[in-house]
């Protein structure tokens, strides 16, 4: 019985929007707001999240000096890369280890945007390939060792100017040509630019360190018995990450500040929304007084009356949610940005507004609607019989 | 009775309403006086004429180095007033996550390179001249509870030292920033040590930071030295020190189109907000607005009347909202040293200005002008 009541004042109520259609449209206009404006930047939080994601796979390890936090920071030698390619647990692959000690190095160079930045630089070993084999060239060819080659990510080959087949770039007085672009599932890597490691270790004079080494295991597995034997030879003072876990350790750190303003930003633009549900309530409230009194007087009890009112609120958040995640989807979903990774060098993702952020968005609006009905819901519930009618 | 009173008794008539439109205007300031600083940060391009210092960098890649020797050529250029240089140690402390800055400086040229830094004349001596000396600033010593005296072990990534295993230094001073354009959080180790027990890259540094007898010399200087080095094998790029730091802010991505978005849609909303509530007030008060004009208010004071409404509603947003987002700033240090270093400036306070009379006319015109135009017959007569 209710519920029958509920149902019938709130259909009334809905069908009498369109003649406080000025209200109701802010109200739906500043749900909309927040909602577009905290998927827009969690979906930026999560495209570069999912980035480093696919970069690591379980079964890969990458060996870094022991106490360096990244690449940029390692000094290995190729001794040690010898010695690591004896070690158990390693994926067997004809007469070469699947094993590739890789320079990792930027260099400065004008973005689209024309503003510098540090685009990764990776001087890779003829095995690097074979080790990352989700890697495909998508323009152009690979390169061929010794000369002054380079291939470049698809994503860096957007973020920066003149990367394109066939250009050169000069750095440090050396010319390189660039001979292909590269895709990997949407990568890391897709942001870096790779050379033959010997030739930019002769060219840029870096001496005989190595910044890292990347191996692929028997399997997954393999992983602590790999690890434990690296750690027992006293001729290395090598750290062993999964490669998995090294860029899950990248994505929680570079999103955390993103998700720390976007919950700033949010909490106050959400405020500012609930204050603009409370107006637009308070005046359907109040404009409806004479109605709620009739209601009343009819024999309606206050719940009915207050979860028309309720309902009502959350309906029209309901629509400002949704107009909010369309707008965000439409407009952020897959556009591309970079950011400063954990080596100072930029990493290029895509927005992505998933299926989860979207309904994220819809269930806060219809939370801050449903506070912003709260209150005018208990004063309409509330109304005297008399002065509600006398009013009229 | 006057007008003040007349507005401040209209904006009373429907406190809930007023309060929340106000607290509405409130957020909206409040997010303007947040971001805009943020905002600044991250765009202002910072002229090289005026900078307090220059940074020297390796031209092609923060991987790089520099010889040490280029200092003492730097130096003998003229309106140098001196030279300082600085290495990126790296390494961890404790744990890798504990990722405050440390680098490698000769202390006697460095502090006498930066006065903002405040250390007592002790300590300040203490880090002169104690070889495996370290100074550290004061929020980071708060953080990881270190005194002046104790031991700074430190794990090598990029510098293995030669005695093999771990560096120590010992902690002979706690500095503060004066003026602070970011949070005390670095960590400055004596240089002289580092060099002579690194395994490999002695006479290496990061960059080299120039003070000049005229601020105003910067762009000539600059030129000057990187004139010095082109085409050498250590070619250099230098920018003042504040650009530099800049730069890697900008870096992290187009933060100024971000912040206009999301003022936009903010702003677009608020306006519309207000606009609503003011028309609405002033519908429901016709017959008293119909009175007033009886009783002898000329048109134009009517007009000025509802306007001063909406203004004074728009007003007191506008202030409270850059009250609350001063309170708020300070936690942005939090998030990260540079944020810290955002303050509400002339620009802000210009948009705020600028965005708070566009909300009181687009709230306020367009009632006052019904209101002002109003036929007193009709309006009693409506209200009948």
């Amino acid at each position: 019985m209710p519920l029958q009541q509920t149902l019938a004042i709130a259909r009334v109520n809905l069908r009498s929007l369109r003649f406080r259609l000025s209200a109701s449209l802010v109200a739906v206009c500043g749900i909309a707001g927040v909602v577009l404006v905290i998927v827009a930047l969690l979906s930026m939080a999560r495209g570069l999240e999912s980035t480093l994601r696919v970069s690591g796979r379980a079964d890969r390890v990458l060996i870094l000096r022991a106490g360096s936090n990244s690449e940029l920071n390692g000094a290995i030698t190729r001794e040690q890369v010898r010695i690591v390619a004896d070690k158990p647990g390693l994926a067997a692959s004809g007469n070469e280890a699947p094993i590739s000690g890789e320079i990792y190095t930027s260099v400065y160079l004008p973005r689209t945007d024309a503003r510098d930045a540090n685009l990764p630089l990776r001087g890779v070993a003829p095995t690097s390939f074979a080790v990352r084999p989700e890697l495909r060239i998508v323009r152009g060819r690979l390169l061929e060792p010794g000369k002054f080659e380079l291939i470049v990510g698809r994503r860096a080959a957007q973020e920066f100017a003149g990367l394109a087949v066939g250009r050169h770039i000069s750095v440090r007085g050396t010319r390189w040509e660039i001979v292909g672009v590269f895709a990997s599932n949407g990568s890391v890597f897709e942001s870096e630019s790779w050379a033959d490691g010997a030739t930019l270790a002769e060219a840029f004079k870096r001496g005989p360190f190595l910044s890292s080494i990347t191996a692929k295991l028997r399997s997954a597995a393999a992983f602590s018995e790999f690890r434990d034997a690296i750690a027992s030879d006293p001729r290395l003072q090598l750290h062993v990450w999964r490669e998995s876990d090294y860029y899950a350790q990248q994505a929680s750190s570079s999103t955390g500040a993103l998700r720390i303003v976007g919950g700033i930003i949010g909490t106050i633009m959400g405020l500012g929304a609930i204050f603009a549900a409370l107006n637009t309530m308070y005046s359907a409230v109040n404009a409806r007084t004479p109605e709620i009194a009739t209601l009343k007087a009819l024999g309606f009890s206050a719940a009915p009356i207050m979860g028309s009112v309720l309902i009502e609120a959350v309906f029209l958040s309901l629509i400002g949610g949704c107009v909010g995640v369309a707008l965000a989807w439409a407009i952020f979903d897959g556009y591309s940005a970079s950011t400063l990774g954990a080596t100072f060098a930029q990493v290029a993702f895509e927005f992505a507004v998933t299926p989860g952020l979207a309904a994220a968005g819809v269930g806060l609006a219809c939370v801050l609607g449903a506070i912003g009905g709260l209150m005018p819901a208990v004063r309409a519930a509330r109304l005297p019989v008399v002065a509600g009618l006398r009013e009229a | 009775m006057n007008h003040f009173k007349l507005v401040i008794t209209a904006l009373r008539r429907q406190r809930m309403r007023t309060g929340l439109t106000i607290a509405s205007l409130v957020t909206a300031f409040a997010l303007l006086g947040l971001l805009q600083p943020v905002r600044e940060l991250f765009t202002q391009r910072s002229s090289l004429a005026g900078a307090g210092r220059l940074a020297v960098l390796p031209k092609h890649s923060i991987a790089d180095f520099l010889p040490v020797r280029a200092a003492a050529r730097i130096r003998d250029l003229p309106q140098v007033r001196g030279v300082a240089h600085r290495t990126w140690f790296g390494g961890t402390f404790r744990d890798p996550k504990n990722t405050f800055a440390r680098w490698a400086v000769p202390p006697a040229e460095f502090l006498a390179l930066h006065p903002e830094i405040v250390l007592s004349d002790a300590q300040r001596d203490a880090f002169v001249r104690t070889r495996t000396g370290a100074i550290v600033g004061k929020a980071t010593a708060e953080k990881y509870g270190l005194k002046v005296g104790d031991n700074v072990t430190l794990v090598p990534d990029i510098w293995g030292n030669k005695n093999g295993g771990t560096w120590e230094f010992q902690l002979v001073g706690i500095f503060e920033l004066e003026n602070a354009a970011a949070a005390p959080v670095d960590m400055f180790l004596n240089y002289e040590y580092f060099d002579e027990a690194r395994v490999w890259g002695r006479g290496l540094v990061s960059y080299i930071t120039v003070g000049l007898d005229d601020p105003n010399a910067a762009d000539s200087v600059a030129a000057q030295i990187d004139a010095l080095y082109a085409n050498s094998d250590a070619e250099t790029r230098t920018a003042s020190e504040q650009e530099y730091a800049l730069s890697f802010a900008r870096q992290i991505g187009n933060v100024g189109l971000i912040v206009a978005g999301i003022l936009g849609a903010v702003f677009f909303t608020i306006a519309m907000l207000a606009a609503n509530t003011m028309s609405q007030a002033i519908r429901e008060r016709t017959a008293e607005l119909a009175v007033l004009r009886t009783l002898g208010f000329q048109r134009a004071r009517v007009f000025v009347l509802v306007l001063a409404e909406s203004c004074a509603m728009t007003l007191l947003g506008a202030l409270s909202g850059l009250v609350v987002a001063q309170l708020l700033i300070g936690s942005l240090a939090s998030v990260s040293a540079q944020l810290g270093a955002a303050r509400i400036g002339p620009a802000t306070l210009g948009w705020s200005v600028a965005l708070a009379a566009i909300i009181a006319l687009l709230a306020g015109v367009p009632p006052a002008w019904r209101a002002s135009r109003m036929r007193i017959v009709d309006a009693l007569r409506r209200s009948g």
